[in-house]
């Protein structure tokens, strides 16, 4: 059964409970290994970083857009990491939320640094999403293939701006809990859900424009 | 509702963690209200966008530069308090456990001793009269010459030994990532390279 507006009614299913019981596992584990790391445990060290190189390098290669300075900015975020980890308490929250902060300021230091280079001409980008529309033709967005689903995706990211396409990414791409989202970037629960919404909402008007349909 | 209380409500929405009074006011204020339809639409569009994008996969080398970047450079763990004892000094001198340094002085050694062995053996022979300095200089030169060439060749065979050895290491490190598990749950859906 679906409502008027499209949406199935069994696409609603709780999963709060379970997520916050991996969160709670996730964070337990990186306190342990955090522990060890400060008592010299190379390993510990080791199992730390392959545990989250995903997540850092996910979240910068999609905010940024440029695989090489994302691999950058994620070795940059574990050196700091590296060299500030005695300055981490695990009273005041989970590593991975810590370790997203510092992903975070490094990201906008960057943004920052070069958004010159970034600030798109309204009527470049006009012609820019004609000529998508034109390239891609008005098609669904289940018949692209996964190498046009990630370029589309890349382009409209791009279009959002910082505050929005952070708050996006980890919440759609990196499947962070809407608390998580709050303590990385310093914010109100209430104001990173505002933020998905305006973010999805220009995505998904962006891919319009580039003719992607639902 | 107000449009205020739907755009709070719609995360909640789409993840289906309302209870459902909240799920049918919602529903509800987005019959009579065509802006909030849209924003409606919108948003489940651009989330089941995002959710069948590819995974990220990260660059095979990176785990292993971030750990050459951190512990691989003779840097103690993060710990500073404390540490292993055995780890501290293995990485204190792990520059001067390097097969090349290894032999670079090995061979220093080696040379110094032949010089200074030679020059007594000279200096022996000059005492003892009848030649020049020179002329006892170069009395030693065959034999030392053989021992020199010996000595060479040695140190070539030893150095293409540690060549090798250092190669194959090499191989091994670049072989290593992929053979690590990744480290988040696996996505069903493929993983992309950038």
């Amino acid at each position: 059964m679906t409502t008027p507006w499209g949406i199935g009614w069994d696409a609603a299913r709780p999963v709060r409970s379970a997520a916050e019981e991996a969160a709670r596992g996730r964070m337990e584990r990186d306190a342990e290994l955090v522990k060890q790391c400060l008592s010299g445990d190379d390993g510990a060290w080791e199992d730390l970083v392959k545990t989250h190189t995903r997540l850092v390098y996910g979240a910068c290669y999609r905010f940024m857009g440029r695989p090489e300075e994302a691999r950058d900015i994620t070795q940059e975020v574990f050196l700091r990491v590296f060299r500030s980890l005695h300055t981490f308490n695990p009273a005041s929250g989970a590593f991975r939320t810590w370790l997203l902060r510092l992903t975070r300021n490094l990201l906008i230091d960057d943004y920052r640094r070069t958004r010159k280079d970034q600030v798109v001409d309204p009527l470049e980008d006009q012609l820019y999403s004609l000529e998508e529309t034109q390239g891609w033709g008005a098609r669904a967005d289940a018949s692209l293939n996964q190498r046009e689903a990630s370029e589309a995706l890349q382009r409209a990211l791009a279009c959002l701006s910082p505050e929005l396409r952070e708050a996006v990414i980890l919440r759609d791409l990196q499947g962070l809990e809407y608390r998580e989202i709050g303590e990385a970037l310093s914010i109100p629960e209430g104001t990173v859900k505002s933020r998905i919404n305006r973010g999805r909402g220009e995505l998904a008007r962006r891919l319009r424009a580039m003719g992607i349909e639902s | 509702m107000k449009c205020r209380d739907f755009e709070t409500l719609l995360c909640d929405y789409l993840d289906g963690s309302l209870p459902i009074e909240r799920r049918r006011e919602t529903e509800d204020h987005a019959r009579t209200c065509p802006d909030c339809a849209a924003a409606l639409r919108d948003a489940d569009f651009a989330a089941a966008f995002l959710k069948r994008a590819p995974a990220v996969e990260p660059p095979a080398e990176l785990l292993a530069d971030i750990l050459h970047e951190t512990i691989g450079i003779g840097q103690t763990a993060p710990a500073m308090a404390g540490g292993g004892a055995s780890g501290f000094w293995g990485r204190l001198f792990q520059p001067v456990f390097q097969p090349r340094f290894v032999m670079s002085m090995a061979m220093t050694v080696l040379s110094l001793s032949m010089l200074t062995f030679y020059l007594q053996q000279a200096a022996e022979t000059w005492r003892q009269g009848g030649a020049s300095p020179a002329q006892a200089v170069r009395s030693l030169g065959a034999p030392a010459a053989d021992l020199w060439d010996s000595a060479a060749e040695v140190f070539n065979a030893t150095r293409t030994f540690y060549e090798m050895q250092i190669g194959l290491g090499g191989e091994e490190r670049e072989a290593r990532p992929s053979a690590t598990p990744g480290p988040e749950e696996t996505d069903a859906q493929p993983e992309e390279q950038p």
